[in-house]
């Protein structure tokens, strides 16, 4: 469980010194500004001079569950080229090297190409240094392109989240 | 050397929650001259932003229920 408090700090005004008043179990969804005129409406009350007030979050580290947010870092995936045409892909004239950010050693799927082409590969680059890199083929001859879906194909090169790494994807695309 | 004898005030105030709840807030060097409309005008603010939860079930501020100015008198001995 968390609770949000409200700190007004103020002084006194004969000796100066400082004086700390906690109000605890506000409420958490009121703005700054509404907190403020508050610690400021409850040091009217007073002889104190108002310096400022405080929104304080506290965390019971006992119970508090694991944060939800999410903290993980998100690969940056960078495709060189980001398009080919489907000749370079049957003649395996060009590659597209894909590479990431981070030390991500997982597998890396495409989306939406195989909807259109289920022929159409990935392979590994076998990189003695990891998967940095991976290649796009089709195991068809040369030349021919009939079976293709004519029109630009779209995919997706899509890391899955990990353990340590948020998913990421990155487009390319495969024109006729 | 006689005894110290010091004096300090303190506003309590009391504020009553839906649920039945009950809180405190306590101000050091409350004015003296605190006036009803005064009283009046922090409810009103907080009903208004409901502004403070009960400590027991988080209830709903409903409001002011008391409001004192209590006096504090400390003697410090002299043993000298």
């Amino acid at each position: 469980m968390s609770s949000t408090s409200l700190k007004l700090v103020s002084s006194n005004a004969q000796t100066g010194a400082k004086i700390n008043t906690s109000i605890p179990y506000v409420n958490e969804s009121a703005s700054s500004a509404t907190l403020k005129q508050y610690g400021q409406m409850l040091n009217a009350l007073t002889t104190n001079n108002y310096l400022q007030t405080d929104r304080v979050q506290t965390i019971n580290v006992d119970t508090e569950e694991v944060p939800t947010g999410n903290t993980k870092p998100t690969p940056t995936i960078t495709l060189t080229p980001s398009s080919l045409t489907r000749l370079q892909i049957f003649q395996r004239s060009t590659d597209i090297k894909v590479e990431w950010t981070g030390d991500y050693q997982g597998n890396i799927y495409t989306q939406s190409i195989e909807e259109y082409d289920p022929n159409v590969y990935i392979e590994d680059s076998g990189d003695d240094a990891g998967k940095t890199k991976m290649y796009f083929y089709h195991p068809g001859n040369q030349g021919d392109t009939g079976n293709w879906y004519t029109g630009t194909l779209t995919g997706i090169i899509m890391i899955p989240e990990t353990a340590n790494y948020s998913a990421a994807t990155a487009n390319f695309t495969v024109t006729e | 050397m006689a005894d110290i004898i010091t004096t300090s005030y303190n506003l309590k105030i009391e504020s009553l929650f839906v649920d039945g709840d009950t809180r405190t807030q306590t101000l050091k060097n409350p004015r003296a001259d605190i006036t009803t409309a005064d009283i009046q005008n922090l409810e009103s603010f907080m009903r208004a932003n409901n502004i403070i939860k009960g400590d027991k079930y988080g209830g709903t501020f409903g409001r002011i229920q008391t409001v004192k100015r209590v006096s504090e008198t400390r003697t410090k001995l002299d043993f000298s």
